[in-house]
């Protein structure tokens, strides 16, 4: 009823609908000044534009008005509670909380809830979620090899013992591959295993590219009559105070850099 | 803010950077003066005050984690807001993916604002509390628009910085936010009369 008399006036009703179609552009201020001023003319004498711009902005005052919802609790001893049971270091280098991640990922139960998931990020994630870089530069984490950056914040850091835990996990690895003979059996350290790998390597040679590397390996594992057990035991006759002064400077390098930032803290 | 109203012994930067250097005292003033700002952000996202409270306390572990890349010269508060709305939008897109209903149509319609007719708006507007109606209907918003009108109006965010936030084009935030308060508007209809009413007869 009410279109019908408007539609006797055609250019009031056409001008309605081009005010109504820009009205919350005009709220938002998003219209050129031309544009914003005939709206501000239209809605000072048009009454029904004007009740719909009321509406609006009404509704936009009842939600901006919202009282406050009030927290039933105090969190702050659930949190401090937490981050005390963490207490390793918080701000450390992202690389080694990458390897204790994965190791912890791989072995704990899954159970874990999505938001303990959230544990690791790629770096796509990071950058669009736009929450850790605030503030620090991705492209110079980059730069500095730092490809992995792991949100800190639920299971983004790692305690002492986790910490140990790695390094034991990988020096498992290490003398369980080298030196027991189901650890060699799985890398392909002995004759039935290298014969396999030798055929996969020259079967995998016609693909153009990198085909020449595995027509190299194919070479070395069947042509000369090498194994890789060999290959592994000419490797394995470097003398072990050797192996452990190698080590040893390894966990200087990482224990650097974990606690890089914290050092640097300190002297700030 | 209410909070400005309170005398501030220390400043945010003062606390953030005994934080970082291993007083875990400071970081629990710096919780005690914003979980309530965050819990309300996260309440008005979330709308169940369980989930709103398990944010919160997400929401400042992960800031204890990047609290050393937090730029000294930005508002703390701010940054808790992104990381907490961030959060907020994982978790709804993480339930989204895991719900046991359909959702198109309630991400296209939002809920169905009223299920009982026996708690009809008029009935709360009588007992008096307009902003439970609002509260509601801001939750029966589809998601997508619920972030925007949140960002927009509870938080006072730019269009701009909504868009950077959510990595959408501003266009799409624009419309979002549109339709979003179309639909607060029909579904408030009866609490919009009420006010005006009250306001005539107050005059």
């Amino acid at each position: 009823m009410e279109l019908n008399s408007q539609y006797e006036h055609p250019e009031q009703f056409s001008l309605c609908l081009k005010v109504r179609e820009n009205i919350h552009e005009y709220i938002e201020g998003y219209l050129d000044a031309l544009t914003m001023e005939s709206i501000r003319a239209h809605l000072s004498v048009c009454y029904l534009c004007q009740k719909e711009y009321n509406e609006i902005m009404e509704t936009i005052k009842l939600v901006e008005t919202l009282p406050y919802s009030e927290p039933s609790k105090d969190f702050a001893p659930l949190i401090m509670a937490a981050i005390e049971s963490r207490s390793g270091d918080f701000f450390q280098a992202p690389v080694v909380e990458m390897e204790t991640e994965a190791l912890k990922r791989l072995s704990a139960p899954r159970t874990t809830t999505g938001q303990q998931r959230l544990g690791i990020l790629r770096v796509s994630d990071v950058a669009n979620s736009g929450v850790v870089l605030d503030g620090l530069n991705i492209g110079e984490r980059r730069r500095n090899g730092l490809t992995h950056v792991s949100p800190p914040g639920v299971g983004g850091y790692v305690t002492q013992r986790e910490r140990i835990m790695a390094a034991l996990a990988l020096l498992v690895a290490i003398f369980g591959l080298a030196l027991h003979p189901w650890g060699r059996a799985a890398i392909g350290a002995n004759a039935g295993a290298a014969t396999w790998f030798g055929d996969a390597a020259s079967s995998l040679s016609a693909i153009p590219g990198i085909g020449g590397i595995f027509q190299f390996i194919s070479g070395v594992v069947q042509g000369a009559g090498t194994t890789l057990s060999q290959l592994w035991q000419t490797i394995g006759r470097v003398p072990m105070p050797v192996v452990f002064f190698d080590l040893a400077v390894f966990a200087a390098a990482g224990w650097f850099l974990v606690n890089r930032r914290a050092l640097s803290h300190a002297r700030s | 803010m209410r909070t400005s109203a309170l005398v501030m012994e220390q400043t945010d930067a003062a606390l953030i950077r005994s934080t970082l250097r291993g007083e875990t005292a400071s970081y629990n003033t710096l919780v005690k003066r914003y979980q309530r700002q965050v819990y309300n952000l996260a309440y008005r996202m979330l709308g169940n005050a369980d989930d709103a409270g398990d944010l919160v306390q997400d929401t400042f572990l992960r800031a204890y984690g990047a609290l050393s890349s937090f730029r000294q010269d930005a508002v703390f508060l701010t940054w808790l807001y992104k990381i907490a709305s961030n959060l907020c939008i994982d978790q709804m897109r993480s339930r989204k993916s895991r719900g046991a209903l359909s959702l198109d149509v309630e991400l296209e319609e939002g809920r169905e604002p009223m299920a009982d007719r026996s708690s009809s708006p008029e009935d709360t507007v009588i007992r008096g509390a307009v902003s439970d109606i609002v509260q509601q209907m801001v939750m029966t918003l589809p998601r997508k628009y619920r972030i925007v009108v949140v960002m927009r109006h509870l938080q006072g965010m730019s269009i701009e910085e909504i868009a950077e936030q959510l990595n959408l084009p501003s266009g799409t935030v624009k419309t979002h936010l549109f339709r979003a308060r179309e639909m607060l508007r029909e579904r408030l209809q009866p609490v919009l009369g009420m006010e005006a009413d009250g306001t005539k007869q107050s005059i």
